[in-house]
């Protein structure tokens, strides 16, 4: 099963840059994952930041420029993943948390293959 | 959380952890079977604490904690080796081996491999390989296992207490073996791993049993093993040759079962995620075959093969083949290892890149293999390069005579309908 995770962060605990500890764990944990199969593919957002919205309403098509001010969260990377089940997507998503080791949120949205 | 999510989240931290949990306390205790009647307790103490208590934070952490203190009272209640015993009290109960789990990476990789390499010990039959590779490193169940390989739970129980006797009766080290012997050893590995492999592939177009769980198992272990020995060339070689393979899972069996030869199956439901990381771990058996570090000077035959699986990987339409290039590679690997099977599927090449008559060249050559007498095959391949040469009426006795030696019943009306379809064309 395939799970799109998306990292949210709480802006105040956003720092831009990481410390080399952590840096540290999280490599070791996404070579980790890699090794098994079970990282497809993982990103972090960028320090340059740009965001925007394409929107599509009534046939139209918007292209809105970010940051957007009204969020409570900020988007801190993503991470495509392969698990054999829910419970172990759960599981490394843990593990992914507890190696950042700030306050953060990842939203798992499971997709189906393309039929 | 239910206790049915509960137990599923026991179970995939379980498949995560085990193998670094065995493998840890088999080099604590310098005893395979024993580390993992240990992990086997540890897991039974957190299936009954957890769920009151919640899963830990740390969860490999806790396993082993729990585990160590076990592996303690037991050996503190062994007083036949008293002074060893006190000594390894000693070690697992000391500070440093606390921090074990959290810190020493690369010490914990190297002792997975030694795990693998102990699992396939020549001491112990290649069934016993099998069972206990998928127990030890693969983190299956018992029951898992028996699932699988379609057999009785007691029959792999009894297999799995078997090898673990062999291996202590044996006294086989916990190590990786000595240059001179790891590369036999390491054939050993990779055969128990394409052994997994073949039985949850071949099942899938066999008897309509589908056991790709086996596949991904075998693939996970592949993915393992080459993190953990990056310069063997044929490691990453049976890694690129599975993930191709596999990449073919959903187009090989039509709706009713029947298989869907390579030339005739839908491209466009070729796993694109698996085949490129079929083609990305080929190129570095293919960098490793000519760089310094590499442990062989050129391809190896699980790499020939997954060359000859990405050339087809690589064409988006039949016609698109690189069969000169699939001829050539067969060229090598019968050099490598000559064998009358490689040969016959070195003719189709040979046919298909430089037209029928080149391909009968050497089919003819193997009409004499005793080895491949019984084999539908030789008649099948030789039927087709005979009708595209345009000899119908030889073809036709050939498809006759290779559908009776076909044993499915699959294969049989297949080879009949193209005879039939010969006589349509005389």
């Amino acid at each position: 099963m395939k799970f799109i995770s998306i990292l949210t962060l709480d802006p105040a605990d956003a720092h831009p840059h990481a410390s080399p500890e952590t840096i540290e764990r999280m490599g070791r944990l996404i070579q980790e994952m890699r090794a098994e199969g079970a990282l497809i593919d993982t990103g972090g957002r960028s320090t340059d930041m740009m965001e925007l919205s394409v929107t599509r309403e009534n046939g139209r098509t918007t292209v809105t420029d970010g940051p957007f001010a009204e969020s409570k969260e900020v988007v801190g990377g993503f991470a495509l993943l392969d698990a054999k089940d829910r419970a172990e997507a759960i599981a490394w998503t843990k593990r992914f948390l507890d190696a950042l080791g700030s306050n953060a949120t990842c939203y798992l949205h499971e997709v189906s293959p393309t039929p | 959380v239910s206790e049915g999510d509960l137990h599923a989240t026991i179970a995939a931290i379980w498949r995560i952890e085990s193998p670094k949990l065995i493998a840890g306390l088999s080099r604590m205790l310098r005893d395979v079977g024993r580390a993992e009647d240990l992990a086997q307790d540890a897991f039974v103490s957190a299936l009954l604490q957890w769920p009151d208590e919640g899963v830990p934070r740390n969860p490999g952490a806790w396993l082993m904690t729990a585990a160590k203190r076990r592996a303690i009272d037991q050996i503190r209640r062994d007083d036949t080796i008293q002074r060893k015993s006190e000594q390894l009290a000693h070690e697992l109960s000391s500070s440093e081996a606390e921090t074990d789990f959290a810190s020493a990476h690369e010490e914990i990789d190297d002792d997975v491999l030694r795990l693998m390499f102990v699992a396939c010990h020549p001491v112990m039959s290649k069934d016993a390989h099998v069972a206990l590779t998928l127990k030890l490193v693969g983190g299956l169940t018992t029951a898992e296992i028996a699932r699988a390989f379609l057999v009785n739970e007691t029959t792999v129980a009894q297999r799995i207490v078997r090898a673990k006797r062999t291996l202590s009766e044996a006294h086989v080290p916990f190590s990786v073996p000595a240059a001179a012997d790891r590369v036999a050893r390491l054939a050993s590995i990779l055969e128990t791993i394409y052994l997994i492999f073949n039985e949850g592939y071949a099942a899938t177009a066999g008897d309509d049993v589908l056991r790709p769980e086996l596949v991904e198992d075998a693939l996970r272990l592949g993915r393992m093993l080459a993190a953990l020995m990056p310069v063997e060339g044929e490691v990453h070689g049976l890694v690129a040759l599975m993930e191709i393979q596999a990449s073919r899972m959903r187009s090989r069996v039509g709706p009713a079962g029947e298989p869907i030869l390579l030339l005739d199956q839908d491209r466009s439901k070729w796993n694109r995620l698996l085949i490129q990381r079929g083609l990305t771990a080929l190129q570095r058996a293919e960098r490793l075959a000519c760089h310094p570090l590499g442990t062989r000077k050129a391809l190896g035959p699980y790499a020939l093969q997954a060359a000859i699986a990405a050339c087809h990987a690589r064409a988006s339409a039949p016609e698109q083949t690189d069969w000169e290039r699939i001829a050539a590679l067969y060229d090598a690997l019968a050099q490598l290892a000559p064998n009358p099977v490689v040969e016959l599927n070195r003719a189709v090449a040979i046919g298909m890149a430089f037209g029928p008559q080149a391909g009968l060249d050497i089919v003819d050559g193997l009409r004499e293999e005793s080895s491949l007498r019984a084999y539908h095959l030789l008649p099948s391949v030789r039927g087709d390069l005979l009708f595209k040469a345009g000899r119908t009426d030889e073809a036709r006795t050939e498809f006759e005579h290779a559908a009776s030696l076909a044993r499915n019943s699959r294969d049989r009306t297949f080879l009949l309908e193209r005879a039939s379809r010969c006589r349509s064309t005389c």
